[in-house]
């Protein structure tokens, strides 16, 4: 179905009220019976005349075009989401009020899963002078030396090792509520001396939670650790998904509903449309948040809970309430200019176990270094150790002397001083000085311990030969093993005597799925700009004073004069034809004073809708009228009496109250394309 | 952001620390530039790391270099841009040197005048108790008793702010001298141009804010030839304070071996003997000697009852804190600090740069090491393994009889046989921790043995046959991490314990490093797999960090 046709089907979805107001307010009297189809194609005949379209664009005012706009940037948006939208800036009435009339006026309508769209026969009109995302958004393309990052770490590759190198350390501890203990705060505070002591507890907060749900940092007993089997097997993780997907999860606790790879793309989005932007203002930033977030089916926000977060991460900036997102973001950490002596290798490996690297230095290349050295410091220059404990723990790893010292020597721009060789040598000598291994033993005769020794399938399950006949297998493979030794012809296995094995290690691999970026909202920045107003207001203006005079002039009966007069000013009159008596009788939409079956229908009706709302008078004292705009939930009935239970808007809070208590209830439309009432 | 420049070898860290790449092609000329308001931390093989301090910063000031100076220095030789941090510091530092400025009053040389520039410091220290008993306000300043003058500097210097004493030094009584062409012993004696730059630096024209200040030179590099040329200029009865006795008496023989002053001229005043002369060399410990904690410092009457002119504090970075008290009673005088490096294990920089005075030299090791001062070290872990009759005893010991165990391994005296064997020619101490041990050794191989117990005079004995060349060999316990001159040694085998603290680590090595044509080697011997290779990483990673040149070998 296209656009169009989408559109029609709206049309034919409205309720008969509702269809039969619009058409006779467009088309003039409507005989009965009516021809729906037909009554469509007249007026699709009527709004793409050139003058019309032009007349109905020249009747958009600035709050038209923030809704419009709204519809048109946010991914299929409700009503609810444009109230959202635009919660903290145009009131909730206003808003609600704004897209019935926008729907009256035919430029925008609601599809059968309620989302809003704008009329697919204007949209090419509306362009550029009424829908584009400046007219919703201040964007203002940043000069280069705008976009010097006050924060760099978090994008920086060896700050990530710095911080893998500082858990797997085990120094890291936590009270049982989660947060860091004081020794661990200045821990960190030596390692990472931009964080100020405030700032480290959020910050390490956050990182600890991201990266433990990576499943990069496990707790054990009060200790962040490393789970280093899950790290040294990333080897085809791309920086680009490692940075994306660890601040993903660092935000995850404000997105709970939200798949990871939405939020992924989400942030993706976010830091590639503002790398080169002016920072905005608190409104521009919290609208270019939620339209972004529309398209990755994450909630609409209206707290600053996400910004603080981000603050925290030094990824947003907010100074003089303006918010900018950190230029690095934007290139995802792409590393700074190189040393122009050394293209490749960043790291200067010193003979007092000194390890010294700039920001170039790459994660993927680097993967060990975390385990095999201890960071110091991290600055201008990040700066590690090698000392036996962190060499220890390489080997712990599985990592060979032949591996690490490859490591270093590929890593260093200089030889690797001799000390530091035969000192790691003799840590590896001390290390193997004595093997523990865990596995399950087999002692085989003559006869069996040829087959084992010999089959190829096996190899791959034996840790190590203990001596003539004795193997160490694994425990973890035993199924694979035992069924290979029983299709070699070991009919008659034992069962293990002893411990039971271990269990299987957890999966090992983290999800990353990041996908493409959608380049729709960029596309939407580089589409031409017309600035300026959105209408020739003088002309408008004149319109439909024009129009009023000239219903004035024609002495109608008051009920059709009112009726005519308020459509003119809610712009639905574009031609002079128009203003002709097609008074609809709206049925009675307001209840008052001890009209309580007025006020109980009203309720019912609001009810049954979907989206209907309830303007409720309340006289707390007896010259102090309440006004409150409710949501209704249910009318509940005691005695002789009924109670209305709902929620305010846009406080969202609970509302109950008898309905004698109600001086005047007043039922509004949400929506032109609410059910019949 | 970097610098677009390959040539640019230092990497400027926010928190103060200077990273300096060692194979740039611009790196001497770098350093050159930093040392003056920079302390070199460590000196590795490829980057060298300096710290900027406020002393450090307040030592360049008081040599003319401003912060302006510095900054456009920083920005010459750095990478990348200057943090903003660290511009900021080095100018609210620099900018405290001069702002308090203590001036002699006319007419009367019982008070002086603390002229303070700032309102913002005379704010601040209106606020402190402590000074303020010791100060009487005036327009822009204060005065303070000529006795006060130590204290109050010291308490300012606490509070950040240093003071530029501009007050002319008292005159002692005079003591004409003068330097020998030849020395007693037979060798030419030439003041070297570094030591000449040194004595020149801390005198400069003798006019108000000179006299006074510390100069850093190397283990072994001659510091007390610089003394006895801050003498010989300023002609004036002195007190010389050293470490130990042995320091005391390599200090009379230096000054009759170099000068025309005679045993008569110059007292020694310690433990053994209290007397003074117009040249009294005197110990830290018989000054901050007493009875009890309670009672007084007897011996502290020695600076005020007679008329110094000139007060050397040798190795001053270990001026024990009882001396400060004095020190900061004495500060009329021509007074100088002689030391291989103005780190004090107690953080008791500022009170050095404060009482006794500001560096006023300094020169790193490699510049004279590779003009041929002084000499290339080597040093060499040995690792051996533990004896196997020991093994068992290891394992069950407590920790202090494993390192006991470890340090006494018998294997070790094969090695030490070897070693001796590979310097047939060379000058030997051989020195440890352990008595039994050191006896043992002593006995087996016929070698003279200095202990603690070692009477003053027995040891002096050894020492001059070892400086004569009459014994090559000695093998000495902790008492060689004193003070002792021995000019030809060359070889050092250390087989037990450690060395204490990083800076008698740093001097036990430049006992061996005097000039040499050969260089200078030091042994240590480690027990494998044990305890004391704990302390033999730590050692290592201070010694590479010295910059000297490190090799282990495993003894099979």
């Amino acid at each position: 179905m296209n656009a169009i046709q989408e559109w029609t089907q709206a049309l034919y979805n409205l309720s008969d009220q509702a269809f039969l107001s619009i058409m006779r307010n467009y088309l003039g009297p409507i005989k009965t019976p009516f021809h729906k189809p037909d009554l469509i194609s007249r007026l699709i005949r009527l709004i793409s005349g050139e003058q019309i379209k032009e007349r109905m664009i020249s009747l958009i005012d600035e709050q038209d075009r923030l809704i419009l706009n709204a519809v048109a940037l946010l991914d299929r948006p409700s009503i609810d989401d444009v109230y959202h939208f635009f919660a903290k800036d145009i009131e909730f009435y206003i808003i609600q009020q704004s897209i019935i009339n926008l729907e009256e006026r035919l430029l925008i309508f609601q599809k059968e899963d309620d989302s809003l769209h704008i009329n697919p026969l204007l949209i090419e009109e509306l362009k550029p002078e009424i829908l584009h995302i400046r007219h919703l958004i201040d964007l203002q393309v940043a000069e280069q030396e705008e976009l010097q990052p006050d924060s760099q770490y978090l994008f920086e590759q060896p700050f990530h090792i710095a911080l893998l190198s500082l858990f797997a350390s085990g120094k890291i501890r936590i009270n049982s509520d989660g947060s860091l203990r004081k020794t661990s705060v200045r821990t960190v505070g030596d390692v990472f001396p931009f964080l100020s002591e405030d700032t480290i507890p959020p910050y390490m907060q956050l990182l600890i939670g991201g990266l433990s749900r990576m499943g990069i940092l496990e707790r054990s007993h009060g200790t962040i650790i490393t789970n280093d089997s899950m790290i040294l097997q990333q080897e085809n993780v791309s920086w680009k998904e490692y940075l994306i997907t660890c601040i993903a999860q660092c935000l995850r606790d404000i997105f709970p509903m939200s798949r990871l790879s939405h939020i992924c793309g989400f942030l993706q989005e976010l830091f590639e449309v503002t790398a080169h932007i002016r920072a905005m203002g608190s409104t521009d930033f919290h609208r270019l948040w939620n339209i972004i977030a529309s398209h990755h089916q994450i909630p609409l926000n209206e707290t600053s809970e996400p910004f603080y977060m981000l603050r925290i991460l030094g990824i947003l900036y907010h100074q003089e309430n303006r918010y900018s997102i950190n230029p690095l973001a934007g290139s995802l950490g792409v590393p700074a200019a190189q040393d122009h002596r050394d293209e490749h290798r960043h790291v200067i490996i010193d003979s007092d176990f000194t390890i010294t690297c700039d920001a170039g230095l790459e994660l993927s290349a680097s993967r060990f270094l975390y385990a095999a050295a201890k960071v110091i410091t991290t600055d201008t220059h990040y700066q590690f150790e090698l000392t036996k404990r962190s060499c220890i723990h390489a080997f712990d790893l599985s990592i060979t002397l032949e591996q690490l010292i490859e490591l270093l020597e590929q890593l260093s721009q200089t030889r690797l001083p001799h000390n530091i060789l035969q000192t790691v040598t003799q840590w590896r000598q001390e290390y193997e000085s004595l093997q523990i291994y865990s596995g399950i033993v087999i002692v085989a005769n003559e006869h069996r311990r040829r087959i084992i020794e010999k089959h190829p399938s096996l190899q791959e399950h034996i840790i190590k030969t203990l001596a003539a006949g004795v193997f160490l297998f694994n425990a973890s493979t035993e199924r694979l093993w035992r069924e290979v030794l029983i299709s070699s012809g070991i009919e008659v296995l034992p069962k293990t005597r002893g411990g039971s094995p271990e269990k299987a290690p957890r999966s090992a691999v983290i999800h990353l799925d990041i996908g493409e970026s959608q380049p729709f909202l960029i596309s939407c920045i580089k589409e031409p700009f017309s600035s300026g107003q959105p209408s020739d207001q003088t002309d408008s203006s004149t319109f439909l004073q024009d129009l009023q005079q000239e219903l004035d002039q024609k002495h109608f009966p008051r009920p059709e004069y009112e009726d005519l007069s308020a459509r003119i000013d809610k712009k639905l009159i574009l031609t002079h034809d128009q203003l002709i008596t097609t008074y609809l009788h709206p049925s009675a939409a307001e209840a008052k004073g001890f009209d309580y079956q007025g006020k109980l229908n009203l309720c019912r009706q609001a009810l049954a809708s979907r989206h209907d709302l309830l303007e409720v008078h309340i006289r707390a004292f007896p010259d102090q009228e309440d006004v409150l705009l409710i949501r209704p939930e249910k009318l509940l009935k005691e005695g002789n009496n009924h109670i209305l239970i709902g929620t305010t808007l846009p406080e969202h809070q609970e509302f109950s109250k008898s309905l004698r208590k109600i001086f005047l209830l007043r039922k509004l439309k949400s929506s032109l394309y609410s059910p019949l009432s | 952001m970097e610098n677009q420049s390959y040539d640019r070898p230092l990497i400027i860290q926010s928190d103060k620390t200077l990273l300096l790449e060692v194979h740039s092609p611009s790196f001497n000329e770098a350093r050159n530039d930093i040392i003056a308001f920079a302390e070199l931390v460590k000196s590795p093989e490829h980057i060298h790391t300096f710290s900027v301090t406020p002393i450090s910063l307040w030592n360049a000031a008081s040599a003319g270099v401003d912060a302006q100076e510095i900054i456009r220095r920083l920005l010459v030789w750095s990478k990348y841009d200057l943090p903003e941090t660290v511009s900021f510091y080095i100018d609210d530092i620099i900018s405290r040197f001069g702002a308090i400025e203590l001036h002699p009053v006319e007419d009367d040389t019982d008070q002086f005048y603390l002229e303070v520039k700032d309102p913002k410091i005379t704010q601040e220290i209106l606020h402190r108790a402590p000074l303020m008993e010791m100060l009487t306000p005036r327009r822009d300043g204060y005065y303070l008793h000529a006795y006060d003058r130590g204290n109050v500097k010291l308490q300012l210097i606490k509070l950040g702010y240093p003071v530029d004493d501009r007050i002319p030094l008292h005159v002692g009584d005079p003591m004409p001298f003068s330097l020998r062409e030849t020395s007693v012993s037979g060798y030419p004696f030439v003041i070297r141009d570094y030591q000449k730059e040194a004595k020149d630096a801390v005198l400069g024209d003798l006019g108000p804010g000179t006299g006074y200040g510390t100069i850093v030179l190397p283990c072994g590099s001659g510091k007390t030839v610089v003394g006895i040329s801050v003498m010989q200029a300023l002609q004036t009865h002195t007190l010389i304070l050293t470490t130990n006795v042995a320091a005391v008496h390599q200090w009379i023989n230096e000054l009759i071996d170099k000068t025309s002053l005679t045993r008569d001229d110059i007292g020694e005043y310690s433990g053994d003997k209290k007397i003074i002369r117009p040249v009294t060399v005197c110990t830290y410990q018989i000054l901050t000697w007493r009875k009890d904690k309670n009672s007084d410092f007897l011996h502290f009457s020695i600076f005020k009852d007679y008329n110094w002119g000139l007060v050397l504090y040798d190795e001053v970075h270990t001026l024990p804190a009882p001396v400060f008290k004095v020190t900061a009673e004495i500060q009329s005088m021509y007074r100088v600090g002689l030391t291989a490096t103005l780190v004090r294990e107690d953080n008791r920089e500022d009170e050095v740069f404060s009482l006794v005075g500001p560096k006023r030299y300094d020169i790193p090791w490699r510049e004279l090491e590779q003009k041929g001062w002084i000499a290339e070290a080597h040093c060499y872990e040995i690792r051996i393994p533990l004896d196997e009759s020991l093994d068992l005893d290891y394992a069950i010991g407590s920790k202090r009889d494993k390192f006991r165990i470890s340090s006494e391994n018998p294997l070790k005296k094969p090695v030490i046989k070897q070693l001796m064997l590979n310097h047939p020619d060379d000058y030997i101490l051989i020195i440890g921790q352990y008595l039994t041990q050191l006896k043992e050794l002593a006995k087996e191989l016929d070698l003279p043995l200095i202990t603690g117990s070692t009477p003053n005079k027995r040891r002096d004995e050894l020492f001059t046959a070892f400086r004569d060349g009459k014994q090559k060999i000695l093998v000495v316990s902790k008492v060689a991490n004193f003070a002792i001159d021995l000019p030809d040694a060359s070889v050092a085998i250390q087989i037990s314990g450690t060395f204490g603290s990083r800076q008698e680590e740093a001097q036990r090595l430049g006992r061996i490093l005097r000039p040499k044509e050969q260089g200078s080697y030091f042994y240590s011997l480690v027990t494998r797999y044990t305890v004391e290779e704990e302390f033999a990483s730590n050692r290592q990673k201070f010694l590479t960090e010295q910059g000297y040149k490190y090799h282990i070998e495993i003894w099979d």
